[in-house]
C-alpha cells in the first residue's frame, strides 16, 4: 500500500515537473439540501518572454513572434500585448448565491462574479487617455471573442477603482515612464449562456475533449442553481532574467440541484406530478390514498457524476498527465468511489479525499449517501450583504443596503458601487441604521461606521458615479445604509429597445479586508432593475398627426379668407336674396299668399 | 373662420345670447342627463369591447400546468395539518407554515410590525434558479378571508404550490408567498415595508395574486375576481385577461363584481349594466370599505394585482384548478421581458371578457363637469346682478372660500386623529356630527355675495371633477352625480317660497348624508354589517391605514363647496333685495 502511495506521489510530482504550463483540477462538495458544488480549475502558463511596451505607431511587428505561447491560447496573447494589458479579469455569472445555506463563496469569492459580465484590467499606458484607448480596444476584441456585448463598454460605464479591487502590486510595466491603470466595467443585464461557455472551453488545450473539461456540457452547466465562470490573466516576471510570462487561471463553479437532475433523468424535463404510489408521504400524518403530507428531502440518495453532468470524466487531460479530483465529504454520511473504464473501484476516505485520474479511460464517480444532510460545513460567509431598491416613483428612488456580520469580531470592508450617469446619487441623503442582537433598528451616526474613501460624481453620458466606502460592522451587528437618487430623462434615441423592462444597475462589490488591509473575501450584491420614466414611443406620431390636422384646418380657413371677397352685411343680404333657395322660398311664399288671398 | 363668422352673425341676428342665458339651467340639466344616458349607453352592443391580450409575450394558456393528480393529495395533506390551527394565533400558524416552506427550500422572513393592533407578517421567497434576483411575483394569502373565514384552502394551496414551483427550473422571476393577518392593513403595511425597510427582499414586484379559499372543501362553484385598486388605480388589463383566459380553458366561471348564479354566464344588457355600475361604485369605495379584498393593498407601487375569491363548496371545479390558474398566470408573467405597459390601465369591466376603455367612458364625467360649469355661469348671469358686481366681490369670495377650505382641511386632519384617539365605536359618528354642526358661523351675508359664493362653489366642483377625471373616474363621476342637486339651489332661491326645496337639495347633496345612505342601504344590501359606521370609519382611517385619498377629496373638494353653498343659502339675506333677472331689467 505504502509503495503504491509513494509511486502515486512520484507520478504526480513527475507530471508536474513535466508540465509546468498546464494544470487542471476539480473539486466536488456535496452541500446541504442535496446540492452539489463543482469547482473546475484550469491553469495555463505561457513561455517567458521579454516584456515590451507596444506602441501602434512605432513597432508594428513586435508581436510577430508567437513561439512562446505553448498551451497559452494563441488568440489571447497578442491581444493582451497589443493593448499592453498586464492583468485581465473576466467574470460571467448568473444566479443568486445563498450564503445562508451554502456558506462562503468558493475560493473566498475571488473567482465569483455578480450577475452578468464584469471585466477589469491593468493596462500600462503613459496617460489615462491612452489607457482608455487600449481599454476600449481590449473590450471590443473580447466582445467578439466571448460572444458578449462587451463592445458596449465605453467611458460612460468605466471606472478606475482605487481600493476595491486590490490590484496585484506585482504587476510590471515595460517602460518605467509608464503608469499602470486599473480599469473596470460591468454589464449586469448580459445573460450568460452556452455561447459564452463555448469560447471559454476553446481556450483550453484540451478543448473540452479530455480531462475534467469533458464534463462541461452547456445544458448541464446552465441548468444549475448558480454558476460563475472566471478568467484571470496575470503577468509574472522574474526579476533576475527580466523575462515575463502570462499566467491564466480559468475556473467554473456551479451549484447543481441533484434532485432536479435525477428527476430530469427519470421523468424528462417536464415536471409531471409523481404517480400516486410513488409519493413520499409522512404516514404518521393523516395518510390515505387521497391524502399525503409530503416528506422532506430524502437524505438517502445515490447518484453518479454522470447523472449530474450527463457524462463521465474523459480521462486525464493528456495521456501523460493526470488530473486530481477532490471530493469534500463527511465519511459518516457518505460513501464516494471512483470507477474507471476497467471497472476498477477506488473508494475515498475523508482524510485522503483526492484521486488522480490518469490515462484515457472514462471515470465516473459514485456518490452514495446514507445521510446526505451530513456535509462538510462550508465556512460561514464573513458577511451577508444585500441591496434593494426603495420607493416607487418614476423620478426618484433609493437604495437600501444591508450588511450583516454573523461573526464574533468586527469586520471592515470596502464597498464599491458604480451607478450609471442617469442615476443621480445624493450622498447627503445617506442614513445609517444599525441593529444589534436585540432585533430593532436604531438610527446611528453613519460616520461612526462608514468612511467615504473615494467618491467621483457622474458626468452625463461621460462617466458613471463611482463610490468607495470603507465600512466597519461590529460583531453580530447588522448595518443598513440608505441613500437616495434622482432618475434623469434620457434622449429619445438613448432608450434601449426594451426600455420598459427597466435599466440594470450593476452589483456592488464588497471586498472584506483583514487587519493588514489585505483582501480576504470578496462578494457582490445582486443587480437591481431601475425603472426610468419611459416615454410612450408612439407619441411622436400622435403629435405629427395632430399637428398635421391643425395646420390643414388653419390653411383651409386662411385660404378661404384669401380667395373670398369681403362685403358688408347689407350687400350680403342682397346677394343672399338672389340665391336659388331664397328664390324658391319667395316663390312658395308668394304662392301661399296667393292661395290665401283667393 | 368663415364658419365662425356665419355662426356669430346668426347668434347676433336672432339675439341668442339672452335666450341662451335664460336657458342655461336647462342646458346644464341636459348635460347632467346626457352624462347619465352616456353611461347607460355603454353596455349596449357595439359600445363596449371584447377583451384581448395585447402583450404577445404573455402567451396565456399556452402551457400545460401539471399541478394536478397527485398534487391534490399534497394539498389535502397540508390542509389536514392546517385544519388543527383554525383557532390558533397567527404567530403559531405562521411558525408552522414557515417550517414547511423552509423544508421545501424557500427563504423565509418576518415582517415585524411593532404595532399591537396588527399581527406580524410572514413571507417566503423562492429564488429563481440562475435568476438575476431583480423581479418578483407575489402570491398573497391572508389568514382571514374578506368573508371572515379561515383561509384554509388558500394557505394549503399556497404551500403545495410553493413545493410545486420549487421543482421547476423555468422561473426567471422570484416568487414571494406572503401570509398576512388579513388583506387590509397588515398586507398593506407589508407592501410598504417591502419597498422601504425590509432586509430580505427579492427585487421589484411585477404582479401579485391574492388567494382567498376559505373552508376545507375540495370543490367550488366559481371564483370572484376583484381588481379595484386605491385612488382609482387598476391593474393592467392584460393581467386580468390572462387569468380570465386561463380560467376559461379550465372551464371555471368568473364572477366580476359579485355577479351570481345564472348571471355568471348570461350576457345581456341588464347584467352588463349592473356589473358596470357596480364596478364604478366599488372602485369609488375601494380602500374605504372593510373587509377588503387584498388586491388594493398592492396599488400605488406599480404592482399589478388581483384577488381570487373562491365561492361555493359543491360545484364541479376542484381546488387544484385554482392552483393551475395561479400557476399558468405566473408562467405568463414570468414570460414578460418588460413591465406591464401594453393594454389598458383605465377601464371598466362589463363582464369577465368585456370592457369599456377610458376613451369611451370619459365623456360621461366630462359632461357632468360641464354641467357644473354651466350652472355656475348660469348662477352668475341669472342672479340679477351684473358681472362687475361679481368682479368687485371676487376678492372677498376668494377670502371666504379659502377660509372654508382651511377649516375643512383642519377638520379633515383633525377628525381622523380624533377617531384614532377614541376607542368607543359609536362615539365616533356622534362626535363627527357634533363638530360638523358647530361649523356654522354666524355671519350676515348679502345676496350679491351669496350668489357669487354659490357660483364659485359650483365652478369649484366642476374643477374638482375635471382634475379627478382621468385619475379616478369613478370618484369624479360619483361626486358629480351626488352633488348635482346643488345646481338647482340658485334657481330655487329666485322663488322665495321654495325654502324647503332648497333645504332638501342641500340635505341630499351633503357628503355625510350620502355616506349615511350608501352605508345604510347599499352596503348593508350587500351583507356588510353596520354599513354607515363601516363606511365612516373607513373614510376616516383609510389614509393612515392604506393611503387612500378619498377622505381628503371629499373633505377638500366636495365638502367646502357644499358648505359655502349651504352658508350662502342659510345666511344669505335674499329678502331685502328681491332678485330681478338681469335680462328682464334690460328688456
Amino acid at each position: 500500500m505504502i509503495h503504491q502511495v509513494i509511486a502515486l506521489i512520484a507520478l504526480i510530482c513527475g507530471i508536474h515537473a513535466n508540465n509546468n504550463f498546464y494544470n487542471e483540477s476539480l473539486s466536488l462538495t456535496p452541500l446541504a439540501r442535496n446540492n452539489l458544488l463543482a469547482n473546475f480549475n484550469f491553469e495555463i502558463k505561457s513561455l517567458p518572454k521579454h516584456l515590451s511596451y507596444y506602441n501602434e505607431s512605432n513597432d508594428k511587428d513586435s508581436i510577430a513572434d508567437a513561439s512562446h505561447y505553448t498551451y497559452f491560447p494563441r488568440s489571447i496573447g497578442p491581444l493582451l500585448e497589443k493593448t499592453n494589458t498586464r492583468e485581465l479579469h473576466l467574470r460571467f455569472a448568473q444566479g443568486w448565491w445563498d450564503s445562508e445555506s451554502w456558506g462562503s463563496l468558493p475560493v473566498n469569492g475571488s473567482k465569483s462574479g455578480g450577475t452578468g459580465v464584469e471585466v477589469w484590467a491593468v493596462i500600462e499606458a503613459p496617460t489615462s487617455k491612452e489607457a482608455l484607448k487600449s481599454w476600449s480596444k481590449l473590450a471590443v476584441s473580447l466582445s467578439a471573442f466571448f460572444c458578449a456585448s462587451l463592445n458596449f463598454i465605453d467611458e460612460s460605464i468605466t471606472t478606475f477603482p482605487i481600493n476595491a479591487f486590490n490590484p496585484d502590486t506585482s504587476s510590471f510595466s515595460a517602460d518605467p515612464a509608464n503608469k499602470l491603470f486599473l480599469l473596470r466595467a460591468a454589464m449586469p443585464s448580459e445573460p450568460i449562456c452556452t455561447e459564452n461557455l463555448t469560447p471559454f472551453i476553446k481556450l483550453l488545450p484540451t478543448r473540452g475533449k479530455a480531462g475534467i473539461s469533458s464534463l462541461l456540457d452547456g445544458h448541464r452547466v446552465f441548468d444549475s442553481l448558480w454558476n460563475s465562470m472566471s478568467i484571470d490573466i496575470q503577468t509574472e516576471c522574474d526579476d533576475e532574467s527580466e523575462a515575463c510570462n502570462f499566467k491564466m487561471d480559468q475556473s467554473i463553479s456551479v451549484i447543481v440541484d441533484v434532485m432536479r437532475s435525477l428527476r430530469k433523468k427519470e421523468n424528462g424535463p417536464i415536471p409531471k406530478p409523481v404517480e400516486g404510489d410513488k409519493l413520499q408521504c409522512d404516514k404518521s400524518r393523516g395518510y390515505s390514498v387521497w391524502q399525503c403530507f409530503p416528506l422532506g428531502l430524502p437524505t438517502e440518495i445515490t447518484y453518479s457524476l454522470r447523472d449530474v453532468f450527463g457524462r463521465p470524466i474523459n480521462g486525464g487531460p493528456f495521456s501523460s498527465q493526470g488530473v486530481p479530483v477532490t471530493v469534500n465529504f463527511k465519511a459518516e454520511g457518505w460513501d464516494i468511489s471512483f470507477k474507471d473504464g476497467m471497472n476498477k473501484v477506488v473508494s475515498l476516505s475523508e482524510n485522503d479525499s483526492t484521486y488522480t485520474i490518469l490515462g484515457d479511460d472514462e471515470v465516473n464517480i459514485d456518490f452514495k449517501a446514507s445521510d446526505s444532510s451530513k456535509t462538510v460545513g462550508l465556512q460561514t460567509a464573513p458577511l451577508h450583504a444585500s441591496r434593494s431598491l426603495t420607493g416607487y416613483s418614476q423620478d426618484k428612488g433609493g437604495f437600501r443596503v444591508v450588511f450583516e456580520n454573523p461573526g464574533d469580531s468586527a469586520i471592515s470592508f470596502v464597498y464599491f458601487e458604480s451607478l450609471p450617469w442617469f442615476i443621480r446619487l445624493y450622498l447627503s441623503t445617506m442614513k445609517a441604521t444599525s441593529k444589534g442582537q436585540t432585533g430593532t433598528y436604531q438610527e446611528v451616526d453613519s460616520s461612526e461606521y462608514v468612511t467615504l474613501s473615494h467618491y467621483q460624481p457622474a458626468i452625463d453620458r461621460k462617466r458613471p458615479s463611482h463610490m468607495e466606502l470603507l465600512v466597519t460592522v461590529p460583531a453580530k451587528e447588522t448595518l443598513t445604509l440608505h441613500y437616495e437618487f434622482d432618475k434623469s430623462l434620457l434622449l429619445y434615441a438613448e432608450y434601449p429597445p426594451d426600455a420598459n423592462h427597466g435599466f440594470s444597475v450593476e452589483p456592488a462589490v464588497i471586498t472584506v479586508l483583514d487587519t493588514n488591509q489585505k483582501k480576504v473575501y470578496e462578494l457582490r450584491t445582486t443587480s437591481s432593475l431601475v425603472v426610468l420614466p419611459t416615454p410612450d414611443f408612439s407619441m411622436p406620431y400622435n403629435v405629427i398627426i395632430l399637428t398635421g390636422t391643425v395646420i390643414s384646418l388653419a390653411f383651409g380657413s386662411l385660404y378661404n379668407l384669401l380667395i373670398k371677397d369681403v362685403i358688408t352685411e347689407e350687400e350680403f343680404e342682397k346677394f343672399a336674396a338672389q340665391s336659388k333657395l331664397r328664390k324658391l322660398r319667395a316663390k312658395i311664399k308668394s304662392l301661399k299668399s296667393f292661395l290665401k288671398s283667393k | 373662420m368663415a364658419l365662425a363668422e356665419t355662426i356669430l352673425r346668426a347668434v347676433h341676428k336672432h339675439d341668442l345670447v339672452p335666450k341662451l342665458t335664460r336657458a342655461l339651467p336647462w342646458i346644464s340639466l341636459l348635460f347632467s342627463f346626457a352624462s347619465v344616458i352616456w353611461l347607460l349607453m355603454l353596455p349596449i352592443d357595439g359600445n363596449y369591447r371584447k377583451s384581448y391580450i395585447s402583450e404577445n409575450a404573455l402567451m396565456p394558456g399556452q402551457v400545460t400546468s401539471y399541478f394536478r393528480e397527485s398534487e391534490w393529495n399534497i394539498v389535502r395533506g397540508y390542509r389536514n395539518e392546517l385544519k388543527i390551527f383554525e383557532g390558533a394565533a397567527i404567530d403559531e400558524r405562521n411558525a408552522v407554515v414557515e417550517g414547511w416552506l423552509k423544508d421545501i427550500g424557500l427563504k423565509t422572513a418576518y415582517h415585524r410590525l411593532h404595532d399591537p393592533s396588527v399581527q406580524d407578517n410572514m413571507y417566503a421567497i423562492l429564488h429563481a434558479a440562475r435568476g438575476d434576483d431583480t423581479e418578483a411575483m407575489v402570491l398573497s394569502v391572508p389568514w382571514t378571508t374578506s368573508d371572515g373565514e379561515y383561509n384554509l384552502g388558500g394557505a394549503s394551496l399556497a404551500v403545495a404550490l410553493a413545493r410545486y414551483f420549487n421543482r421547476m427550473s423555468i422561473w426567471s422571476k422570484n416568487i414571494i408567498i406572503v401570509f398576512s393577518e388579513d388583506g387590509h392593513k397588515s398586507l398593506r403595511s407589508w407592501v410598504e415595508a417591502y419597498h422601504t425597510s425590509l432586509d430580505t427582499t427579492a427585487g421589484s414586484i411585477e404582479a401579485a395574486i391574492v388567494l382567498e379559499y376559505g373552508g376545507d372543501s375540495d370543490y367550488f362553484e366559481y371564483y370572484e375576481m376583484h381588481y379595484e385598486g386605491l385612488n382609482g388605480q387598476l391593474p393592467n388589463l392584460d393581467l386580468l385577461n390572462t387569468a380570465n383566459l386561463v380560467s376559461y380553458h379550465e372551464n371555471i366561471h368568473i364572477s366580476i363584481q359579485q355577479t351570481e348564479g345564472e348571471k355568471l354566464t348570461r350576457n345581456d344588457y341588464l347584467t352588463r349594466l349592473k356589473t358596470f355600475l357596480k364596478g364604478i361604485v366599488s372602485l369609488t369605495l375601494a380602500g374605504i370599505v372593510t373587509p377588503s379584498n387584498g388586491c388594493e393593498s398592492f396599488s400605488g407601487w406599480q404592482i399589478q394585482a388581483f384577488t381570487i375569491k373562491v365561492k361555493g363548496t359543491s360545484g364541479g371545479n376542484d381546488i387544484t384548478q385554482i392552483g393551475r390558474v395561479v400557476d399558468e398566470t405566473f408562467r405568463s408573467v414570468n414570460n414578460l421581458l418588460e413591465k406591464f405597459h401594453q393594454s389598458f390601465f383605465f377601464y371598466l369591466m362589463l363582464g369577465p371578457r368585456y370592457f369599456v376603455s377610458i376613451g369611451t367612458y370619459l365623456p360621461s364625467a366630462a359632461l357632468i363637469a360641464a354641467s357644473f360649469a354651466l350652472s355656475s355661469l348660469s348662477c352668475m348671469l341669472n342672479s340679477g346682478f351684473t358681472i362687475p358686481h361679481f368682479l368687485l366681490n371676487i376678492s372677498s369670495v376668494l377670502k371666504f372660500f379659502v377660509m372654508i377650505e382651511l377649516s375643512s382641511f383642519l377638520l379633515s386632519t383633525f377628525l381622523p386623529y380624533l377617531v384614532k384617539q377614541t376607542t368607543d365605536e359609536s362615539d365616533k359618528i356622534s362626535l363627527v356630527n357634533l363638530i360638523l354642526l358647530s361649523m356654522t358661523s354666524l355671519v350676515n351675508i348679502n345676496s350679491k355675495f351669496a350668489f357669487s359664493m354659490i357660483s364659485f362653489s359650483l365652478f369649484f366642483i366642476a374643477m374638482v371633477i375635471v382634475a379627478l377625471l382621468i385619475l379616478n373616474f369613478s370618484l369624479a363621476l360619483c361626486i358629480g352625480l351626488l352633488a348635482m342637486p346643488l345646481q338647482f339651489v340658485q334657481q330655487l332661491l329666485n322663488s322665495i317660497e321654495a325654502k324647503i326645496k332648497v333645504f332638501l337639495c342641500l340635505f341630499v347633496s351633503n357628503p355625510f348624508f350620502v355616506v349615511y345612505i350608501t352605508g345604510g342601504l347599499y352596503l348593508e344590501a350587500f351583507g356588510y354589517q353596520n354599513g354607515t359606521l363601516n363606511l365612516m370609519t373607513g373614510l376616516l382611517t383609510s389614509w393612515d391605514d392604506v393611503q387612500c385619498w378619498t377622505w381628503f377629496i371629499v373633505m377638500l373638494g366636495w365638502f367646502p363647496a357644499w358648505l359655502s353653498i349651504a352658508i350662502s343659502c342659510g345666511l344669505g339675506d335674499f329678502k331685502n333685495q328681491a332678485p330681478v333677472s338681469y335680462i328682464k331689467k334690460n328688456q
